[in-house]
This record gives C-alpha cells, structure tokens and sequence, in this order.
C-alpha cells in the first residue's frame, strides 16, 4: 500500500487504482488476520478500540492498524466509519480499551474527533485511557 | 491527514500516520503484556 500510496502522489496511479488497491488489500486482510490473530488467546497485550468518526467513511489506514495490533496480540474493537462521538464513550464503558485510536484522512472528522474526547471528559473517563490519532 | 496541531486541537495523547508507530505507542502503554 505504501507503494501504490507513493504512485499515486507521484501521479502514475489514479484514484481508480487507490480504490482498487484497497479493496485488494480489505480482500487479503480478512483471509490473513485469522492466521495473524492471536487476539483470542487468554492473554492479551491490551485492549484498543478504534473508529473513523462521524464526517470521515475512510477505513484503509484504520484497517491497516486493526490488522497489525492483533497480529501483535492486542483485543481490537472496531468501531467502524461515521462513527457518532457519543458512540464511544458508551463504547469506553463497555469495552474498557487501554488506547482508544480515532483514524482520519480529511478534516470532516476532527471536530468529531474533539467531541468525542470532550465526552470522555464529561463522563469521567478520559483518565482511563490514551487517545490516539492517525491518519495521512 | 492528521499532525502535531490536530492532535493539540482534538486533546489527544499522541498522533501518527504510521501505523508502526501506532502499534509500538500501544505497547508502550500497556506496558507490552
């Protein structure tokens, strides 16, 4: 992905081919995960919940990293793209994540993202966990 | 695209756009259990 990534900002690949990869790359990672997984062992690294929220649809660099923490051994929730701010503070309650990562590739997003953590403050939650953000 | 002034601007702990880097903050906070 990196490759198609760097063809694509040198213009050799277009947006129908950045489409197609990742629609690729979604195909593959759901035949490798199951054998990358170890998220179902007893002993996890941690919890993380992750999500695209609301204003953004852009799931490729959440997947990328949702595939990785559980090749790694971390419980992954996946919260999904669009996702309401307030869906994860109910999240957050249920789940107890250690991290929880908000993936974004356009502006939309980031005031979501804002709100999402000034819930977490609100409902008393946001010493509980490390928030992370990401995307290029 | 995520930086240093979003992550300020959203109050969160850490930002990247790489993915590695992710998942080492992650160890990192928990310690790598």
């Amino acid at each position: 992905m990196t490759l198609v990534g760097e063809r694509f900002q040198e213009g050799d690949f277009f947006l129908a081919e950045l489409i197609l990869s990742a629609e690729i790359f979604k195909e593959v990672t759901a035949v490798i995960e199951p054998r990358l997984s170890r998220a179902e062992s007893a002993q996890t690294k941690g919890r993380v919940l992750i999500g695209t929220l609301q204003g953004d649809i852009h799931e490729l660099g959440k997947n990328i990293l949702i595939t990785m923490l559980r090749a790694n051994g971390f419980e992954v929730h996946d919260l999904g793209v669009d996702v309401p701010p307030s869906a994860v503070v109910d999240k957050v309650r249920g789940f107890r994540p250690h991290v929880v990562g908000f993936s974004a590739l356009i502006t939309t997003a980031f005031p979501s993202m804002k709100e999402a953590v000034a819930l977490l403050q609100e409902a008393g939650l946001r010493d509980s966990v490390k928030v992370m953000i990401g995307g290029a | 695209m995520t930086t240093a002034g979003v992550r300020d601007y959203v109050g969160a702990d850490f930002q990247t756009t790489d993915a590695i880097e992710g998942v080492a903050y992650c160890l990192k906070i928990t310690g790598g259990k």
